[in-house]
């Protein structure tokens, strides 16, 4: 598969802050390409040096073959952003707006308007092109901010948290444009922070946070991170002692006083251990049981949840 | 085939000038209010095309003959705004008056001797006042010289009321006037035609040098209100540069092909738009409605207009990359545009301030403005007089925007 994104120990720091420290990863041609991390992780300072707006402290961005230190205009210009704010003239109409937006990438005429309506039907908002943005809903905000990026045909699409603050309806559109625009040979970068997103639309996962990717690949190849296990987590008034000997050959991922994790092999031996632990007569608070997932993987791989 | 670079600068600045045009505030701050300030302060300085106001004078005739009548007509002639005493609205304090006596023609005619009195209010302008004696001297000589005519010319007829034997005058025009039914009506007929009669001499001033008439009434205001309602304009519109930095919309543009340098551009080239239509509109309505000369070199004013409008262009890129908030902009636009208006002279002219107040002027874009302005409109001189103004705009424009554009951020 042809290798369209190639990064290598890519790092920046805005003062005492690292906000990407060294990361690398390869993106193939018509794949999407998922950033899964908290607000803070680094995915937008990543996405801002590969649109060529921050330069790199040190490291390298490859595009289609292109080196983007020196040709970061040539980039610039076969890549489609859509940023995580509404970044469009309010004033303006959509289809006003798509003009601006496929000028600046160097379209005019004919072809301007042809892409711009293009662009229109692809997220429905050909009836509402005349209207102010100003008046559109925030799902329609987000469709045509989304439209904005791909008025050019670009071969590769950043989306930066395109789904934020949207309701699930306006969400699931996106989401079909995103995956249609993957089915057309697009090569996208899609950062978010929902679980579900990424495991619905991603090919591939990079999971990152405090600027660092702790795990990248397929959903499958990341669950096998885990081991595939259920992740039992255990809260309550109970010693380590108390309960070491419950677990038997359950591989523990973390035990302290009052709080105990467990991975199990599946539900049946999930239930022995849940059994064993009530019939003991221990003070419980609360039991956590996480399948085999994304959300498990983040947990596993950086020690905390996602939504921390 | 996709356009270059200067497609790219060309469709930032069209969206900027086209933004601006929209909005509703800007009809108000480019067209309407640059107008209302040239009205008010026009009309303030003395309105018409600049010329310099009728100094008044206010005439108590207590003669009713027809040689103090001529006498009011001389003045008139004098450039005087004469009004006669009787006329004046009720409470109405005249600033100087002329005091005919009462039997002022009887006494001309026969030779007594009359006095005349100017009175002038306290504290009233000493130079009018001079002008003023000066006129009335200037007309009683035109009316005594035309008096001596007729006298020679009766002599010559032989009348029995006026004759010189010797080395002595007999008799008098008063004598020759009630010498018989209708010779009264005569004698001012004579005058009367001697008085239309074009003076032998007559004394045109002229300003030395190439200047034209002193620049007052519109002929001050409507530069001046152009000067300071461009650079409100240029100010106000470096919100926008904020505003767009705060919505995300500058770092949108910046990963576009378009890099810092096509941005900056765009975004001064816009301005520039904007600021070329109000330029163009207030001196077409200055020059169609309130009558204002444009002078004699038009390639000048446009130069100089274009230095002008590159050097606020690139003062709002400034003010649009130091600040953070729009609001900040506008507030401390507008009083950075009251400030420069003042004391750069679009108030008032630099000649009325001190020699300090004037350097100060001299250190501000709108000072070099302004007294370019007033070379090639007020002043009729040619391009090559406002050359350094130009250049000295120009130098403000690169300094601002070399420091806007090295300060510029895509985000707050």
């Amino acid at each position: 598969m042809t290798e369209m994104i190639v990064v290598k120990e890519l790092s920046r720091s805005f003062g005492e802050i690292r906000a990407v420290r060294g990361i690398g990863f390869t993106v193939a041609r018509g794949e999407i390409f998922g950033f899964l991390g908290p607000n803070g992780a680094g995915k937008t300072t990543t996405i801002s040096m590969l649109s060529g707006l921050l330069r790199p402290d040190s490291g390298s961005i490859t595009i289609d073959g292109m080196d983007m230190a020196s040709h970061g205009r040539d980039i610039r210009r076969i890549m489609g952003i859509i940023p995580q704010e509404i970044a469009l003239y309010e004033e303006l109409s959509g289809r006003d707006n798509l003009l601006f937006w496929g000028g600046l990438y160097g379209l005019a005429g004919g072809e301007l308007r042809d892409s711009v309506d293009r662009a229109l039907e692809l997220v429905e908002l050909i009836d509402r092109a005349k209207d102010p943005v100003r008046t559109y809903s925030g799902g329609m905000k987000r469709r045509i901010n989304l439209c904005a990026g791909l008025v050019h045909d670009p071969k590769i699409i950043l989306l930066d948290e395109p789904t934020l603050g949207i309701d699930p309806q306006a969400r699931i559109r996106i989401l079909d444009v995103v995956k249609g625009l993957a089915d057309r040979g697009k090569t996208i970068i899609y950062t978010t922070h929902y679980l579900e997103e990424a495991e619905h639309i991603c090919d591939r996962i990079a999971i990152i946070d405090e600027g660092t990717i702790y795990a990248s690949g397929t959903l499958a190849e990341l669950v096998e991170l885990v081991g595939g296990k259920i992740m039992v987590t255990v809260s309550g008034g109970f010693g380590a002692g108390d309960v070491r000997e419950l677990v038997g050959d359950a591989e523990i991922d973390h035990i302290e006083n009052g709080e105990l994790r467990v991975k199990l092999l599946d539900r049946d031996s999930t239930g022995r251990f849940l059994g064993g632990l009530f019939s003991t007569g221990l003070h419980v608070d609360g039991v956590a049981i996480r399948e085999p997932s994304l959300e498990s993987v983040f947990l596993q791989v950086t020690g905390r949840e996602l939504r921390d | 085939m996709r356009r270059g670079r200067a497609w790219t600068i060309w469709k930032i600045a069209a969206c900027d000038f086209r933004l601006t045009m929209r909005e509703k505030s800007t009809v108000l701050w480019i067209f309407l209010m640059p107008l209302a300030f040239i009205t008010f302060f026009g009309l303030s300085f003395g309105g018409g095309s600049g010329r310099t106001p009728l100094a008044a004078l206010t005439v108590e005739n207590n003669d009713g003959g027809f040689l103090s009548a001529d006498l009011v007509s001389l003045l008139e002639g004098e450039n005087y705004f004469v009004q006669m005493s009787d006329t004046l609205p009720d409470g109405a304090d005249p600033v100087r008056t002329l005091v005919i006596p009462e039997g002022f023609t009887d006494g001309v005619l026969g030779r007594g001797k009359v006095e005349l009195a100017l009175l002038r209010e306290k504290g009233s302008n000493e130079n009018a006042g001079r002008a003023a004696s000066a006129a009335i001297f200037r007309s009683l000589a035109r009316l005594v010289s035309g008096l001596v005519e007729i006298e020679e010319g009766l002599i010559r007829e032989g009348s029995e009321s006026i004759a010189i034997r010797g080395d002595t005058l007999y008799g008098s025009l008063l004598l020759v006037s009630q010498g018989g039914p209708g010779m009264a009506a005569v004698v001012e007929q004579r005058i009367d035609t001697m008085l239309v009669r074009p003076s032998n001499v007559t004394v045109r001033p002229e300003r030395a040098g190439r200047s034209m008439e002193t620049p007052g009434g519109f002929q001050s205001s409507v530069p001046g209100s152009l000067v300071m309602f461009v650079l409100m304009t240029m100010l106000f519109s470096g919100a926008a540069i904020t505003a767009e930095r705060q919505s995300g919309l500058l770092k949108r543009i910046g990963m576009s092909p378009a890099g810092k340098g096509d941005v900056v551009a765009g975004k001064l080239l816009g301005r520039i738009l904007i600021g070329a239509v109000q330029i163009i509109f207030l001196l077409a309505v200055g020059r169609l409605f309130f009558r204002i000369s444009l002078g004699n070199d038009i390639d000048g004013l446009f130069l100089l207009m274009l230095a002008f409008a590159f050097a606020m262009g690139s003062l709002s890129i400034l003010f649009g990359s130091l600040l953070s908030d729009p609001d900040q902009v506008t507030t401390i636009g507008v009083i950075t545009a009251m400030a420069m208006s003042a004391l750069g002279g679009c108030w008032w002219p630099l000649e009325m301030v001190s020699a300090p107040m004037r350097v100060v002027a001299y250190c501000l874009p709108t000072g070099w403005t302004i007294n370019g302005i007033h070379r090639l409109m007020s002043f009729g001189m040619g391009t090559a007089a406002v050359l350094p103004h130009i250049a000295v705009l120009t130098l403000f424009g690169l300094v601002f925007l070399a420091a806007g554009a090295k300060r510029l951020k895509w985000d707050v």
